[in-house]
């Protein structure tokens, strides 16, 4: 069998096949009802067999309604339009057949109601009062006739009964004659036809009369060939003369032919109305019944047709919705079938292209993507291992990214701040004071919106004083507008020393070279001079020649001593590395400043168990010494003048060493330029003491800063890199390092 | 479970035009019921009283033809380890048919068993003599055996599922045409006498 055939037969087959059994047994009862009475035993096996078969009509009606509902429930792909689409048959399919159906009943109450009228009933009625009367007439007159023939010639009849029998007979024109006896003993009889056959006895009932002497009379019937013959019963009991006994003689008169046909015509009419007219209202409610189950077979036939027919044309659409359902949980293998060679099937095949394309273009987003990713990811490596601190703002100014070296240099983890406006968070943490100059020096350059910008910024650090370059730049958007912010923070402050530090030697080196070549010869000059004239000059003269003389050798004495310090400066030695303890160093050095008659006093105050450092002891020798110099210098007009050295570890990575005295601390502006060289507030100095201290403190990667405020206690601190941390940078045996 | 209000109603209706048939004198009861042996036959004799309903007398009066199915067996009744049990060694059945005939308006009872057609004047008559069973042949004594418990039941009903179809829902569901007299048991006694 074809597989669209078969496919057809097990979607409607079934219901087809019992909806046409159903249809063509309601339409026997039908028949039956309208006087099929051949199949009438069958009526009753037909309509259980009806409401059996409707019942399972409902049944599977009520099944496939209660399926939809679940579907409904779980929210079924096309349920809802099969739904509709069922409703709007059903109601398009119900309310013409309602009204076909309402009608229908009404032509059948009518129709059958307009089988009975008045008339009819009464010519009906009439015909056979007039029937009967023209029998009872006949069956009276007949009744007349015997009793008279049997008053007449009883007693004949008794006497030989054989005989009279057959002349009564005659006499009265009868069919049959028989003389019974009161105990039902037939005694005589004569027949028209065959005389083998007795005659059929009266009943017991008659005999029961005849008894009691009562006549009887009354059309009878019997079944004949091709009919039942009519025939008129007449009985009369009589006795002889003796009475001796009572006799019975039965005669039958044979109505005619014609008039038996025409009575039963007329009693048929009579009793096939009567019978009609009192099943009247069990026929209306027959055929209702069989009109309401044909309605009903119809509407659930349909409808459970339209369910099927939806379902099948809705089952593309549950496809389709199937396969967007699983596309929207991310499935882009998904390949839906293609049943249907119509336009559902080009749809189907259409949603087919259009996911593989979507699934394509979705692969090639996704490796692009992923690529985006990895360029990311490269763009990050490379920021964070930049030299330079990175940090990018969006245009709405807040913080995106940040690398390692903006931290460092800010000393902020600026990935703790993502996602928060920059002005916003300084004016919110206040914490972050180092921020708010920054954001205020590129503040301007950020609302210029300038494409490239930089500046260079002094900025004061927990470590010191630092120089940063800023360079700013604008992010381009998607819109060509700006997307954002991004600024490149170098921290310049060993370069520009390095280069203040080149400059100041080359300084030191002209300035030791041209100042040192003349001294000797105008030193030699002056003792000359005193030595050729001291003998010649006498008095005052000879006096003020030998102040002269005097001065002026020692004036280039203290410019030699001076040229030697710069050349000291310019001309730095290499320092060597060695692990050393610091505590020890400095208790050495103190050892030296034990001078009792001195007015100023030095204490020290050591950690226990000081990490040992990697450092130069000359090197630190000579920073201690100018350290110490420069203090009680400072300290000159001090009353109780004291000096404290202090060492102590604030984590695992640093020593300090903290200088303090009570001299009359240093002006802020002071402290800008105080380890700068040739800087001196002194009469005497040469200004290079500090910057000598930091020249120092920076060949041994440490650092250096000053707290102090006027008219209080100056306090250097020094921070050394410990051994420990040193180690990983450095060899932990003897170093040679150039500075 | 709970039944919808109208199913309650109709069960109620049911149940009440039920059980007032149930409770009133059966439409159609013996009178009297006996066996006879006669001619070495076991026979049965009996009187049955018809009271019709409204409703069957309408339908008599009005030309529709009513079935009696009359129902006699004879059965021995035993006992099988203990359970009686009823061993039917004879069953008779028969219908009877009752109408409204000629424009004389005879009564005929036609019978479906040996076609015998009796017309009556009345229906009185009529079912006098329906309901007369004058020692209606039932077995051959011979079958009987002595010390054996045999009974006769008889039983007289209205066919419903003869009636015509168009009257067939009416007589299903109306109370007035459930005319049964149910069975009507007598013991074979005079067993051994006959014997």
């Amino acid at each position: 069998m074809n597989s669209g055939v078969w496919t057809f037969f097990k979607q409607y087959g079934w219901i087809t096949l019992i909806s046409s059994v159903l249809m063509i047994s309601l339409v026997i009862m039908s028949q039956i009802l309208q006087n099929a009475s051949s199949f009438a035993d069958t009526y009753s096996s037909l309509l259980f067999f009806t409401l059996a078969g409707i019942g399972v009509v409902l049944f599977v009606l009520f099944k496939t309604l209660w399926m939809l509902r679940r579907q409904y429930k779980r929210k079924t792909p096309g349920v809802k339009i099969t739904l509709r689409l069922t409703l709007a048959s059903t109601l398009m399919i119900g309310i013409p057949t309602a009204i076909i159906f309402y009608f229908s009943l009404t032509f059948i109450q009518q129709g059958i109601n307009q089988w009975f009228d008045v008339k009819t009933e009464t010519a009906l009625a009439n015909a056979s009062a007039l029937v009967r009367l023209s029998l009872d007439n006949s069956t009276r007159d007949r009744l007349k006739l015997t009793q008279a023939m049997v008053n007449e010639k009883g007693i004949l009849l008794a006497a030989s009964p054989v005989i009279e029998v057959n002349r009564l007979r005659s006499l009265l024109d009868a069919h049959e004659v028989a003389l019974y006896h009161s105990n039902q003993q037939l005694i005589a009889f004569s027949s028209e036809e065959d005389m083998t056959v007795l005659p059929e006895p009266p009943g017991g009932n008659l005999f029961q009369q005849i008894r009691q002497k009562k006549t009887y009379a009354a059309v009878e019937t019997r079944a004949g060939l091709t009919s039942d013959d009519q025939f008129i019963r007449v009985i009369i009991p009589f006795s002889d003369l003796g009475f001796s006994g009572t006799y019975a003689l039965q005669v039958i008169f044979l109505i005619p032919q014609t008039m038996t046909v025409l009575a039963e015509s007329v009693s048929a009419a009579s009793a096939q109305y009567k019978e009609l007219s009192y099943l009247k209202g069990p026929l209306i409610t027959s055929f209702t019944l069989i009109l309401s189950m044909v309605f009903l077979l119809t509407l659930v036939t349909a409808i459970l047709f339209t369910i099927q027919a939806v379902q099948n044309f809705t089952k593309p659409i549950q496809t389709l919705a199937r396969g967007t359902r699983a596309v929207s949980k991310g499935d882009y293998s998904v390949k839906m079938p293609i049943k249907e060679g119509d336009e559902f099937g080009d749809l189907t095949q259409s949603f087919n292209d259009m996911i593989q394309r979507i699934s394509q273009a979705r692969n090639q987003i996704k490796l692009g993507h992923q690529q985006t990713e990895v360029q990311k990811l490269y763009s990050q490596a490379i920021i964070k291992n930049l030299t330079s601190g990175v940090l990018t703002l969006d245009m709405n100014l807040q913080i995106r990214t940040s690398n390692d070296v903006a931290n460092q240099i800010f000393n902020i983890e600026f990935s703790n701040y993502i996602g928060q406006h920059f002005e916003r968070l300084l004016s919110q943490d206040d914490h972050l004071p180092q921020l708010v100059e920054f954001f205020a020096q590129i503040s301007p350059h950020l609302k210029q919106d300038t494409k490239s910008w930089s500046l260079q910024y002094e900025f004061a650090s927990q470590y010191g004083q630092k120089i940063l370059m800023i360079h700013g730049s604008t992010l381009p958007s998607m819109d060509q507008t700006i997307g954002g912010y991004v600024i490149v923070i170098d921290d310049i402050t060993e370069l520009v020393q390095a280069q203040l530090n080149a400059a100041w030697s080359d300084v030191a080196r002209r300035l030791a070279h041209e100042i040192k070549n003349p001294l000797t010869p105008i030193q030699l000059s002056a003792e000359r001079l005193k030595f050729k004239l001291d003998g010649v000059l006498e008095g005052q003269n000879r006096a003020l020649l030998g102040r002269m003389t005097h001065t002026i050798i020692e004036q280039v004495a203290t410019m030699k001593n001076l040229v030697q310090a710069f050349s000291d400066y310019a001309n730095t030695p290499e320092v060597l590395l060695e692990e050393m303890s610091l505590n020890q160093l400095i208790m050495d050095i103190a050892a030296m400043y034990q001078d009792p008659t001195a007015k100023w006093s030095l204490a020290l105050e050591l950690m226990d168990h000081c990490p040992m450092i990697l450092a130069d002891k000359a090197r630190l020798r000579q920073l201690f010494h100018n350290l110490i110099k420069n203090s009680i210098e400072a300290m000159e007009n001090t009353i109780l003048p004291s000096i404290q050295i202090t060492t102590y570890c604030d984590d695992q990575e640093s020593v300090i060493v903290q200088v303090i005295d009570n001299g009359p601390g240093i002006a802020e502006e002071a402290q800008k330029w105080i380890f700068e060289p040739y800087a001196t507030d002194k009469p005497k100095g040469s200004g290079l003491g500090l910057a000598i201290v930091r020249k120092i403190v920076e060949e041994h990667h440490g650092h250096i800063s000053l707290n102090s405020t006027p008219d209080s206690d100056t306090c250097f601190i020094i921070r050394f890199p410990c051994m420990a941390s040193n180690a990983s940078t450095q060899t932990p045996t003897k170093t040679k390092m150039d500075t | 479970m709970k039944f919808p209000p109208l199913v309650l109603s109709v069960l109620f209706w049911l149940l009440f035009s039920y059980s007032n048939v149930a409770f009133s004198k059966s439409p159609i009861h013996f009178s009297s019921v006996k066996e006879v042996f006669q001619n070495q036959q076991l026979a049965l004799t009996a009187t049955v009283d018809f009271t019709l309903s409204e409703e069957v007398l309408s339908a008599i009066y009005h030309d529709i033809p009513i079935l009696f199915k009359t129902e006699i067996i004879l059965f021995e009744k035993s006992k099988f380890l203990g359970f009686p049990i009823e061993t039917t060694q004879k069953k008779i059945e028969y219908y009877t048919e009752l109408y409204a005939y000629g424009v004389n308006r005879y009564y005929v009872l036609y019978n479906h068993r040996n076609h015998k057609r009796q017309t009556f004047q009345t229906l009185e008559d009529a079912l006098q003599t329906l309901g007369t069973l004058q020692a209606l042949p039932v077995v051959n004594q011979s079958v009987l055996l002595s010390g054996k418990h045999y009974f006769l039941k008889v039983r007289i009903s209205l066919d419903r599922w003869k009636l015509p179809p168009p009257l067939f829902m009416n007589a299903l569901l109306n109370p007035l045409w459930q005319l049964d007299s149910g069975w009507q048991e007598v013991k074979i006694q005079r067993l051994n006498k006959g014997a």
